[in-house]
């Protein structure tokens, strides 16, 4: 079954990619702004600006340039960016690393805070802890996240400042990696200073991304395990003797977590997308950050390159949602 | 008009089976309904019972279309509506009307009862204007027992039994003349239940309705149909009048049902009596392990097929020479003559999981008993068919205990019963075979092992090609096999032929085996 | 014989106002079965769910006792009342399809109160639990027990939950509507299984029912109810006499009956309702 669903969802990963590419390749190109402007110096001819319009092949129709960088994005080019002179797929794996290190490590957090605020408020059902979660919930849900990313910058950056407000490590470390997975790798060599560092600069932005979404995932799941503790194999378990809580985490969570977990799943991908602005706020060096400077300098190869990777990832992430739905559910394994 | 109102011709219905798709292939199809037949007069009820699975829903819901039947035929008043498409449909619609399970989930929680009952009466335009049509709903709620002040309420505003009888009023605005009613007294309280089943009866009187009833419970059935319809998975096992049916029921299916229905009577021991099914208790196909001998051609081939598409767990296809592929990974090819014990014991071992035993290999010489040279061929025929399943009877019965119970099915033939001197000594070995099954039969009784004894007709194989017609598709012959197992038939006559002769036998003995003797 | 369950004077009531059950007294002998009858609305579910302790929110005990085995259920400490459940009382519900949980093994949900209450380790409780669906009647015990729910039939299921039920082998067993959710072939067989294990095990079952048919077959004693008050109480054979309560008969009446087709459509009569409501509204203007 879940052989079946990886090739059938791969499968169906090709015209999705092929849509995503074809809107971002057209709506780059009709937004106003030209990139070769900004490229060249005051006072270059218009001869100048024909020869590099050759150079990043723009000169053709939007169709002969879609062709032109759907044949070389098959061979795995995806062109030169024009603000960095760099090729576009080194710069993206260059910063991605960092991006996902920081959506992972938030969804984490979110998921844990969500499932724990979830759990708590079914527990304390019509008492005070749970009107507590109910407002606090109510409350994070309208904030969103770069207000979150802002006033954290203020309150333990500013006012109380005990965390670093910029970039992704000390660079008086002087630590080397040898890959972009840097908090991996710091864990897995046993670094410990370097991991607490890591920390320190990751903690205030995903937070700042966790909040909302752990709002979320405590909406949806508190009312599905509501919902989970009413069915009679929890009214079974209770007459088994079985505590509260133990009937809560053992038999009502897993089955009340399917809808939560599918809207992690299409959340995960909002929760990319916010990291345009708080990676921006707090000047860490992922692939938002990155987004922000190449729409800036109309930077078309470097936009395209970036958004067919937040596409991958969102398809990667829903295909992990899937595959779980069938350890969640015994009934969609047969 | 004359004639009955609705008359069905072997009705099917095939669904897919998502459950058991592969990627980007079709799901295979399962049958829902096979061959059902049925002629329901005017002002007539039909109650049609059966438990979870049998079908009954799905044959209510294809008679008023809602689902299309994959073959057969169904007259509505003389029309043929089995193909028609929803817009040719919508004229037939309001003659005849459904009423659901759940009255909760069928109303409109955000309608007035009005305006629910009057849907049907604009939608399929027995009235254009909305008023008129809102007097008719009046009129239908009346006639429902609820009175129009009912009209201005919503759903949520009414008990069980009152959402019931605005089910009933949506389905008589219309002035229907048939009505299917599936489980509509299931869930209801029994002095809710009484009422519902006055008002049905009383607008079946004063209408002139046709109603199909559907239902679970038997005792409901019996209280309101003139006739009864009993299923089982997919297929009509016995049908009469309620009276009939309920007094003598002629199939065992039949007898266990009635027999498990708790009356509100003392009955010391009633819980430890087995229903009355000559010993022989039902076996579902599904799940078990089958080893079937002579599978290499004929009806032992198709019996492969049939017992995979049953659900089968795993399927032991005996041949002679243990030749024999399958593409279906369940198929496990074996070499088993069963002449020959060495091969029988080795059997026993190596299919050491059988549940099931259909010994179906058989040899037939077409052979008159006194012709001067036959004798070998009679001997011949004894062997296998008699000695040879009786060998796989005494070898696989411990097998089958050993693995918490199953089923022996032995087939045998008509001519077991009466003899057909063309294939005289045939007969007389099939007559063995039957003899030995009844024995055996008794004594596996207690043992968890059910013992069928099967007597079909002429089937048109290889073997009976100088068998005079008609004979049956070997396909057919295994369907009904496979049902009268399911079933708990413990002698199943399959084929229209076997169950003439069988007839025949009953009513006029004589007049049969003259008839036979005539075939020399 | 003492009595296992000894329910006085309870009372039941909606919290916002509103008495569901009205001063129910019964008792339950070990080895016995008692039915527990009524249509819907009748308060049988309540009195079920009030001895199990797992009353809706909307609704509290507001009177009387449970006597159970000498203490009083609505007495007893959380911890203390936990402790019982399972190991001296324990349910069969009504709906097989919903009382086994779709994401826990069988063998999981069989074993977890005799490892975690009981204290049996992995295999002892695993070889319980193998032994308890052999005496249900299970075939290829071994196989069921590492099967989800939805693998089995309704039938199957039921027999697990039995087999639950009886596990640490309770002195009082609530059977909840036990069969309505049941084919009626496979009902006649979980009547039997629940009739012979409780025999087997001398256990007291408090079985609720709306049906007459099955209380003939499964109970000793009957509480027959109506709008929370006991109407009737007796043995099996008074209540199915012809000196039965009025209300008794006119439900006997209304029961359809295959063998009696010509006389089964008696609703029951609505004097019959009206006085009983009549009682039940005199109940509540002196218990306001």
């Amino acid at each position: 079954m879940s052989g079946h669903l990886l090739l059938r969802r791969l499968v169906q990963a090709v015209p999705t990619l092929f849509g995503v590419s074809v809107v971002v390749f057209v709506l780059v190109r009709v937004v106003p702004g030209n990139p070769i402007a900004m490229m060249l110096p005051p006072g270059a001819t218009l001869e100048d600006m024909e020869r590099l319009r050759q150079a990043y092949g723009l000169d053709g129709s939007i169709v002969e340039q879609y062709v032109i960088w759907l044949g070389q994005a098959l061979q795995g080019s995806f062109g030169t960016s024009i603000s960095l002179r760099q090729d576009v797929l080194e710069l993206v794996l260059g910063r991605l690393p960092a991006t996902l290190e920081l959506a992972v490590f938030a969804t984490a957090m979110a998921i844990a805070v969500g499932v724990l605020a979830a759990t708590t408020g079914v527990l304390f059902r019509g008492r005070w802890p749970e009107t507590v979660i109910d407002a606090v919930n109510g409350f994070t849900l309208a904030v969103p996240d770069f207000i979150w990313a802002l006033a954290l910058i203020l309150v333990f950056g500013v006012l109380l400042p005990v965390l670093p407000i910029s970039g992704r490590v000390d660079p008086r470390l002087g630590t080397e990696f040898a890959t972009g997975f840097y908090l991996t790798e710091a864990l897995v060599s046993a670094r410990f200073t370097v991991v607490g560092d890591l920390l320190a600069h990751m903690i205030m932005p995903a937070i700042a991304l966790a909040l909302p979404l752990a709002a979320i995932i405590t909406r949806v799941l508190k009312n599905s395990l509501a919902e989970a503790m009413v069915q009679d194999y929890v009214m079974i378990a209770r007459v088994k003797g079985f505590s509260r809580w133990r009937i809560i985490w053992v038999e009502a969570l897993r089955n009340a977590s399917i809808p939560a977990l599918t809207l992690t799943g299409v959340q995960f991908t909002f929760l990319v997308g916010g990291t345009v602005l708080v990676e921006k706020i707090f000047s860490y060096p992922g692939i938002g950050n990155m987004a922000i400077d190449a729409v800036i300098n109309r930077d078309l190869p470097l936009i395209q390159g970036l958004i067919l990777s937040f596409a991958v990832i969102f398809i990667v992430v829903n295909l992990l949602v899937d595959l779980s739905y069938g350890w969640l559910n015994p009934r969609l394994r047969s | 008009m004359t004639g009955p109102l609705l008359q069905v011709r072997d009705l099917t219905l095939s669904l897919p089976d998502r459950s058991r798709g592969k990627l980007f292939a079709k799901p295979p199809m399962t049958d829902i309904l096979r061959g059902i037949s049925l002629d329901l007069p005017r002002g007539e009820s039909l109650g049609i019972v059966g438990e979870s699975g049998s079908g009954k829903t799905s044959l209510g819901r294809t008679l008023v279309r809602l689902y299309q039947p994959t073959s057969g035929q169904i007259l509505f008043d003389g029309a043929d509506i089995t193909t028609l498409d929803e817009g040719a449909m919508r004229t037939h619609r309001k003659h005849m009307q459904m009423i659901f399970q759940d009255p909760q989930s069928s109303l409109n929680p955000r309608r007035r009862v009005g305006e629910i009952v009057a849907q049907p009466v604009l939608a399929l335009g027995v009235e254009r204007d909305r008023r008129a049509a809102l007097k008719r709903a009046d009129l239908a709620l009346d006639r429902a027992g609820l009175g129009h002040a009912f009209a201005r309420r919503y759903p949520h505003e009414l008990s069980g039994g009152q959402r019931q009888r605005v089910g009933i009023a949506r389905a008589i605005a219309t002035e229907p003349r048939l009505i299917v009613a599936d489980e509509i007294v299931s869930g209801l309280d029994v002095s809710t239940q009484a009422q519902i089943l006055a008002l049905l009866n009383d607008l079946k009187q004063d209408m002139g309705l046709s109603l199909i009833f559907i239902s679970h419970d038997l005792s409901v059935v019996r209280v309101l149909a003139d006739r009864v319809m009993v299923m089982l998975g997919g297929r009509v096992v016995e049908e009469g009048t309620s009276a009939d049916v309920f007094q003598g029921p002629r199939h065992a299916y039949t007898r266990q049902l009635i027999d498990a229905v708790p009356l509100p009577v003392i009955e010391p021991g009633w819980l430890d009596t087995k229903p009355a099914t000559e010993g022989t208790r039902m076996v579902d196909i599904k799940g078990q392990t089958v080893l079937v001998t002579g599978t290499s051609r004929g009806i032992g081939r198709v019996f492969v097929d049939a017992l995979l598409a049953a659900g089968a767990a795993r399927v032991y296809a005996a041949t002679r020479d243990g030749s024999g592929s399958h593409s279906d990974a369940r198929v496990v090819a074996v070499k088993l003559d069963v002449t020959n014990s060495a091969d029988i014991s080795t059997a026993a071992q190596t299919c050491a999981d059988t549940t099931v035993l259909i010994n179906n290999a058989g040899i037939n010489f077409n052979s008159k008993l006194l012709e001067t040279d036959q004798v070998d061929a009679a001997a011949a025929e004894i062997t296998t068919n008699y000695l040879g399943t009786l060998n796989m009877c005494r070898a696989f019965a411990p097998v089958i205990e050993g693995n918490g119970g199953g089923a022996i099915v032995n087939m045998a033939s008509i001519l077991a019963r009466v003899n057909l001197p063309l294939m005289g000594s045939l007969c007389a070995s099939k007559a063995a075979v039957y003899s030995m099954t009844q024995g055996i039969r008794a004594e596996l009784a207690s043992k968890g092992i059910a013992v069928f004894a099967v007597l079909p007709g002429a089937v048109d194989t290889d073997m009976t090609k100088d068998f005079p017609p008609p004979k049956a598709a070997p396909a057919d012959i295994v369907a009904e096999v496979l049902a009268g197992i399911q079933a708990g038939e413990a002698d199943i006559y399959a084929g229209d032929m076997a169950k003439g002769v069988s007839g025949g036998l009953a009513a006029d003995r004589p007049a049969v085996i003259a008839e036979m003797a005539g075939y020399v | 014989m003492s009595a296992i369950l000894d329910i006085r004077d309870l009372r039941v009531t909606l919290r916002r106002g509103g008495h569901l059950v009205r001063d129910v007294s019964l008792s339950v002998n070990a080895g016995e079965v008692h039915g527990l009858v009524g249509e819907s609305g009748a308060g049988k579910t309540m009195i079920a769910r009030a001895v199990l302790g797992i009353l809706p929110d909307a609704v509290k005990v507001s009177g009387g006792k449970i006597g159970f085995r000498g203490d009083d259920l609505l007495q007893l400490a959380p911890k203390r009342f936990r402790a019982l459940l399972g190991r001296e009382i324990a349910l069969i519900p009504q709906d097989p399809l919903t009382g086994l949980n779709p994401a826990r093994r069988i063998s999981a949900q069989m074993t977890d109160m005799l490892r975690h209450h009981l204290g049996q380790s992995r295999q002892e409780a695993r070889a319980n639990a193998l032994r308890l669906l052999q005496e249900v009647q299970i075939r290829d015990a071994g196989q069921v027990l590492d099967r989800y729910p939805h693998e089995l039939s309704g039938g199957m299921r039921q027999r697990v939950l039995i087999a639950i039920a009886f596990s640490a082998e309770p002195s009082l067993i609530v059977a909840d509507e036990p069969t309505t959710a049941l084919d009626v072939t496979v009902q006649k067989q979980i009547l039997r299984l629940i009739r012979q294990m409780q025999e087997r095990h001398g256990t007291a079952v408090l079985f609720v029912t709306h049906d007459l048919g099955v209380v003939a077959k499964v109970c000793h004693q009957v509480t027959v109810l109506h709008t929370g008050q006991v109407v009737e109480q007796g043995g099996i054979a008074e209540i199915m006499s012809t000196g039965a309560a009025p209300f008794t008969r006119a439900l006997m009446g209304a029961t359809p009956r295959y063998d009696q087709p010509a006389d089964a459509l008696h609703p029951v009569p609505a004097h019959i309702h009206r006085e009983l409501l009549a009682a039940a509204r005199r109940f509540d203007e002196a218990n306001p």
